[in-house]
């Protein structure tokens, strides 16, 4: 590298910015088709149900019906949502217990049957006209009631609801004896909660199958060849029987990880024999698709008097649902997070699925790791102060150091938590706020917490591909497997192609969304897109540039080793003026009949080598009004080592949205579950408050750049990273003000005037 | 998204013949005015009327007229965004100003209109809170004639007031304010863009020191918007210091009886109500001396 770059580093605008900006950008939601038919979904209405009977005869008599479909309808096959067992070579532990469409109902909302008619108001017609038969069951909604005996049993093989019971995979050492080896020891339980991704764009499918069999999806999903893989195999189809398409899509946040509208849309269409687009109305998006999954966690920590840990351990209930979907996967990263962010040679944690009468769960911005730090992080400054030792200083004694192993299980080339811990602390000026101004009835704060994330998930399951070539006029095709959600990886990963050629960055012409025209990629979670497929693009266009450079060298009667491509222009190093344009050589190697024809292309393949991940620590300054109990966040400060920023505005842009969905978790999104009936009761944006910008703090965002060797110009991934350590900062500088902890999530108010007053009675 | 079930759609062109279409429609019948209370819950199938009387070709009903020193009046058709920028609600009923400044978004404002926003029946309405303590009027036309009705005996329960079928707002009246009158509107909410968990509006009259006449009105704490007359009683006749305040606050709580629901407790909002009342006393005081 060395030389000075041009496109990777600056701020250029991001992919599709115009066209969403100005309403131009077309989406799943917004895609038609000729003959295509509205599909609707029927929900249960109870938590917990024997179906006795379907009858769906009346729906079907209404003009304007094309096809209505029950469990009978759909594949006798038992699935589980989540792609990650289509992951060659890494046993997922997903356990697949579900159908596309339930013979018996677990939630409210869990998915009975489904119509597909002329219009969306016919359609809905017809669910008021299937007629269920449901024979109401017991049912149960709390994870720690569910385990106990004698409990209704939600799934027939899952004695006392446990589905699973497994370790985490980092377990190392002897807790008893590290225990014995601390001087202080904290043990405490915190729950945290279920959230939601919040996508602007309700969940959308439309299916579609051609008079040969076969199948074209749009879908909003996240991970295009896994799922078609998945569907095939659902729906016992050879897998190129099926075509697999992208739209814009309005946001995931690891919703469309898992399949959601898909299957019932292909078994509507295969049905009915027409197009179908299957539309989620916002309140089934927010009861019947997936959200963050929560945890109870009973978390010790034992701290040395010199204050170094001794020993970690977990005990984790698995809040899912009642499916199983994401359990074994977001509770894996959950534990191995809680595992890894500090340096400590005993560690124990053991998790149990438990299934309830909820709403399923499945991965969201930073899958298992946000509830881990909720844990985590409250624990380290609750050590910090039985030993008398300041937080900050606890957490710089047990930071990681270059070669210890990150959450994936690859050894820290670089180690700057100790840079971004005293870099925060400074700005938000730790030392002064510290220990609470008062102000009437005012109390204010400071509290922080630290986090490791990862830049794409574990093993050989990250396969990515990107093929390039030019066109005449210079201009380079690139195409990949990924797909764009809003995190921009079409911009970076074209910034990254035009900085290693040599030409602008709107020379790049980026083609996703097909599986037909691009080669594998994994799909988008993990924080993974940048790194991974950022590297298969500096491989890709590496060659591509190799070839260039061939056919350059001899227009310009040079040596191919001797050239120099700047800004379009490719010259011989030392002289300037003796040179070829990009262009030129791009039109020559197609069009030169004198010469031997070779389109200029290559393809760029990766495997992950390596995984270093974002690291940092956020700081949050509170005020809480002691009589009220408000939580007002004055100022956020998030300093977080990318490696390099590929594009310092999308950068920037992850690490606010990280942090604002963050400030959500934290303080207003309350997942609320009527204890009665199991109804989700805050089921739309009026009664599900997300924070929006009236409700930001000033927030400070440092990119703390310091290269790694093995991410693309250094890059890491910051996908996710931000939205990991906002809660805890903000209990612990809710503690910092008024002497109170709260340890379910969301920090409300009315829990922070229980607690107070609990607190007083003690006194 | 969920279609909208198929329902007949007017555009009466007089008051006359909107109250004559409602009448004939009885409760089959809906207005619509900014829509932004009615869309949704058509899509969510809440409401499912025959017929949708849209006023909003009405003339004349979008105004807003007079001052505090002769009396306010607006339309069914004024916005809540017109309320807001209008500079002599602003400057004479701070209260109303307040709160429809607080709502946070602007579509919502620039649609929804003030009449609309009270014929909905919410006791969390902010605005109603603040009328009711502006002891405003509501003109109220049928086919037999109008009316007019103090806000205060407007609402009956959550979602209900005493429109009758064929009743249709068509005005509001507030009264003119007496000299040293000043208050505060004060409210808790989630987020920004929330209902309110609890909201109070004070105004109160004072003079040579003393409260002569003090309204404290507040929402979401009970079925409907509701004056706390007992905390007013402790006020009126009173010097306005931390004492009175504070009585006067736990009164208000104790009027109170709210739920628990999404939004908060009903153990929360008893003793937000206090605190509130508290902090909007504290308000109207600091501006009485300013």
């Amino acid at each position: 590298m060395g030389e000075e770059l041009t496109i990777v580093g600056k701020k250029v605008p991001r992919w599709a910015a115009f066209e969403k900006a100005t309403g131009a950008a077309r989406f799943t939601v917004d895609f038609k088709l000729p003959e295509m038919l509205a599909g609707r979904l029927l929900t249960s209405p109870v938590a917990h149900a024997n179906i006795l009977k379907i009858d769906t005869s009346r729906a079907e008599k209404l003009p304007g019906v094309e096809a209505v479909i029950t469990f009978e309808d759909v594949p006798n096959k038992l699935f589980n949502p989540n792609k990650m067992d289509m992951c060659l070579f890494d046993p997922s532990g997903e356990l697949p217990d579900m159908y596309v469409l339930s013979d018996k109902a677990r939630f409210v909302g869990d998915k009975i049957a489904a119509v597909a008619a002329i219009n969306a108001g016919v359609a809905e017609e017809a669910l008021v006209l299937i007629e269920v038969e449901y024979e109401e069951l017991p049912a149960v909604f709390d994870s720690l009631e569910a385990s106990n005996p004698g409990q209704p049993r939600i799934h027939d093989f899952a004695k006392n609801n446990i589905a699973l019971t497994f370790p985490c995979l980092a377990n190392r050492g002897d807790v008893e004896e590290g225990f014995k080896e601390a001087h202080v020891v904290v043990e405490q339980t915190f729950k945290s909660s279920k959230q939601h991704m919040c996508q602007m764009e309700p969940t959308t499918c439309v299916a579609d199958f051609d008079a040969s069999g076969r199948l074209t999806i749009w879908s909003m999903s996240q991970h295009p060849f896994l799922h078609r893989r998945k569907l095939a195999e659902l729906f016992d189809m050879p897998v190129g029987m099926i075509r697999w398409k992208t739209l814009h899509i309005g946001g995931g946040w690891g919703k469309y990880g898992s399949f959601v509208a898909e299957p019932v849309c292909v078994a509507l269409a295969k049905k009915a024999g027409r197009p179908v687009k299957l539309e989620y109305s916002r309140e089934e998006d927010f009861r019947t698709t997936e959200t963050r999954e929560a945890h109870i966690m009973t978390g010790k920590i034992g701290v040395r008097k010199d204050g170094t840990i001794s020993a970690l351990q977990n005990k984790v209930v698995v809040q899912g649902g009642a499916y199983f979907t994401h359990n074994s996967n977001a509770t894996n990263v959950a534990m191995g997070c809680f595992a890894s962010l500090y340096t400590c040679p005993n560690v124990y944690e053991i998790a149990d699925a438990v299934y309830t009468n909820i709403p399923v769960s499945g991965g969201c911005r930073g899958y298992g790791n946000p509830p881990a730090m909720w844990a985590l992080e409250q624990l380290m400054d609750m050590a910090a102060e039985k030993l008398g030792m300041d937080p900050l200083e606890l957490r710089l004694k047990n930071t990681k150091k270059v070669g210890e192993f990150g959450p994936a299980n690859y050894a820290l080339e670089t180690s700057t938590f100790d840079d971004c811990l005293r870099l925060g602390a400074e700005k938000i000026g730790l030392k002064e706020k510290r220990g609470g101004r008062r102000e009437g009835t005012k109390r204010y704060g400071v509290g922080m917490a630290m986090f490791m994330h990862v830049s794409g998930s574990i093993g050989a399951t990250q396969h990515r591909n990107v093929h390039l070539k030019f066109n005449e006029d210079g201009t380079v095709n690139l195409a990949a497997g990924c797909v764009d959600l809003g995190q921009n990886i079409h911009g970076t990963i074209s910034q990254i192609a035009a900085e290693t050629l040599g030409i602008r960055y709107e020379d790049i012409i980026i083609h996703t969304g097909d599986t037909d025209t691009t080669f594998f990629d994994q799909g988008m979670h993990a924080s993974g897109g940048l790194f991974q497929i950022g590297n298969a693009t500096v491989k890709g266009a590496t060659e591509l540039k190799k070839l260039l450079f061939e056919r350059a060298a001899k227009m310009l009667e040079a040596h191919p080793e001797d050239l120099d491509v700047k800004d379009r222009w490719i010259s011989v190093k030392g002289s300037p003026d003796k040179g070829v344009s990009v262009a030129d050589v791009a039109k020559d190697a197609i069009y030169n009949y004198e010469d031997d024809h070779n389109h200029l292309a290559a393809k760029g393949s990766y495997s992950p080598e390596d995984n270093q991940p974002p690291v940092g620590a956020s700081f949050a300054e509170v005020g809480v009004d002691t009589e009220s109990g408000e939580v007002n966040v004055i100022k956020l400060v998030i300093v977080c080592d990318v490696g390099r920023a590929i594009n310092p505005q999308t950068v920037e842009s992850q690490l606010e949205g990280g942090a604002s969905q963050g400030i959500g978790y934290a303080l207003t999104e309350d997942y609320t579950i009527n204890p009665e009936t199991g109804y989700l009761e805050a089921d739309n944006y009026i009664t599900y408050k997300i924070p929006g910008a009236a409700d930001m703090p000033d927030m400070e965002i440092i990119q703390y750049e310091k290269p790694v060797s093995t991410g693309p110009f250094g890059a890491k991934g910051v996908g996710e990273a931000a939205m990991v350590p906002i809660a805890p900062a903000i209990a612990n500088a809710v503690y910092d003000a008024v002497g109170v902890r709260v340890t379910d999530l969301p920090i409300t108010p009315e829990k922070i005037l229980k607690s107070m007053e609990a607190k007083r009675e003690k006194i | 998204m969920q279609s909208l079930k198929p329902f007949e759609y007017v555009e009466p062109a007089t008051i006359e013949e909107a109250v004559s279409l409602l009448s004939d429609y009885a409760d089959k019948g809906k207005l619509l005015a900014g829509g932004v209370d009615i869309m949704p819950r058509l899509r969510h199938r809440k409401i499912k009327p025959a017929f949708i009387l849209n006023i909003k070709k009405i003339q004349g009903l979008d105004y807003i007229d007079g001052n505090g020193g002769d009396g306010l009046r607006f339309g069914a058709l004024t916005t809540i965004r017109s309320i807001e920028l209008s500079p002599v609600i602003r400057k004479d009923y701070s209260i109303l100003y307040e709160a429809a400044h607080q709502l946070p978004s602007h579509q919502v404002k620039s649609m929804g209109t003030m009449v609309g926003n009270l014929c909905v029946g919410t006791p969390a309405s902010d605005m109603a809170t603040s009328l009711l303590a502006l002891d405003a009027e509501l003109k109220i036309v049928n086919t037999s004639g109008e009316k007019i009705l103090p806000i205060e005996d407007f609402y009956i329960g959550v979602g209900q007031t005493v429109l009758e079928p064929g009743d249709m707002v068509t005005e509001v009246i507030l009264p003119s304010v007496m000299p040293g009158t000043r208050g505060s509107y004060q409210h808790l909410v989630r987020t920004r863009a929330d209902i309110s968990k609890v909201c109070v509006a004070v105004w109160i009259t004072i003079t040579d020191g003393i409260c002569k006449q003090a309204r404290i009105a507040l929402g979401a704490v009970a079925p409907t918007v509701f004056r706390a007359k007992k905390a007013e009683a402790l006020l009126n006749g009173r010097e306005l210091d931390q004492d009175v305040i504070e009585a006067a606050s736990q009164a208000a709580s104790q009027e109170t009886k709210p739920i628990t629901d999404l939004r908060s407790t009903a153990e929360y909002r008893k003793e937000a109500a206090g605190i509130l009342v508290k902090r909007a006393l504290n308000k109207t005081l600091e501006r009485a001396k300013a």
